[in-house]
């Protein structure tokens, strides 16, 4: 395998990874609204166990890519922001979990 | 195979540490304990007390729960949990109403070793049903703890019916049982999710 280029066939998957997933705690965070329906900023702090300033700065990336919206509603007349997964970052995670079981596979044959 | 497949076990455990904070047994215990309180008084009015604690259980999930948890609505199989266990509940609260409706209506009408037996085992037989009705809301809701309720159910039944204790007294120490391990999960709870010390989504 050496001096194969990223280019070749059989490392091709590790390319088309999507690096704005592929960071653990936007995987983390993907991860658990991928699983939920929607979430407040609280539920993500407690069940990731990162910092508020770290998670605050991850959603604004997924948010900016458009993978996440943001939107304050009234849930029993208390006012929350909650965050959940767009069409569109469904889908990129979707590709993401498929695109690393190409990786795995080529890589163990 | 669904597209959530994959995280199904993120949505469970977030789900199960939800409904670790003592509230729903917290409710049901004083619920049992003021069933105990109108049997023990004989004291229709007293059947308030039953139902009352429920009215509490939105509000202290509110109040209680999402500021420290944070709030989270559930989708797929958590949310069609907590539909069925909402449907079982209450098709087993107007089965239980149904049953106790015909019983009345008939008791005059049926055989006199029919009444006898009642008589004789009703208590047993309430218990029995109750019990059931706590293994199917834990076999529904995924809370393990609520096959022991059912457990602990029988055998306050069984052994106020043996030692020959008054049956409201045993369904009062039940409740109060259920509620002492509602007390110490909430405990337990409000250690693991101390509030945040800024409001939720100021950190954004």
């Amino acid at each position: 395998m050496a001096g194969e280029s990223l280019q070749e066939p059989g490392v091709q998957p590790i390319a088309d990874i999507d690096r704005m997933i592929h960071a653990p705690a936007r995987l983390m965070i993907l991860a658990f609204l991928s699983a939920v329906d929607s979430a407040d900023f609280t539920f993500l702090l407690n069940q990731t166990g990162l910092t508020r300033g770290n998670l605050s700065s991850h959603l604004q990336k997924l948010e900016e890519a458009g993978y996440i919206s943001v939107q304050k509603e009234f849930v029993d007349r208390i006012p929350r922001t909650l965050i959940r997964l767009t069409a569109e970052g469904r889908e990129a995670i979707q590709t993401y979990k498929e695109t690393m079981r190409q990786v795995v596979d080529e890589l163990l044959g | 195979m669904s597209k959530n497949d994959d995280f199904k076990d993120l949505a469970n455990r977030a789900y199960m540490a939800y409904h670790q904070d003592g509230i729903i047994d917290m409710m049901l215990g004083a619920g049992v304990t003021g069933f105990g309180l109108r049997m023990f008084f004989d004291s229709p009015a007293l059947i308030v007390l039953s139902w009352m604690p429920f009215l509490f259980y939105l509000p202290l999930k509110t109040h209680i729960t999402a500021p420290r948890f944070g709030y989270v609505r559930f989708t797929g199989e958590e949310e069609e949990r907590m539909k069925n266990t909402r449907l079982i509940l209450l098709g087993l609260l107007v089965f239980i109403f149904v049953l106790g409706l015909v019983l009345a209506l008939v008791y005059g009408r049926i055989a006199p070793q029919m009444q006898a037996f009642i008589s004789q085992n009703g208590i047993l037989l309430l218990g029995g049903l109750a019990a059931l009705l706590l293994a199917v809301a834990a076999a529904v809701t995924g809370l393990r703890r609520f096959y022991l309720y059912a457990v602990l159910t029988l055998l306050f039944n069984i052994a106020g019916v043996l030692l020959a204790v008054n049956e409201g007294l045993m369904t009062v120490l039940l409740g109060l049982t259920i509620f002492a391990v509602g007390a110490w999960l909430l405990s337990r709870f409000l250690r693991a999710y101390p509030l945040p010390e800024e409001e939720e989504g100021r950190g954004r």
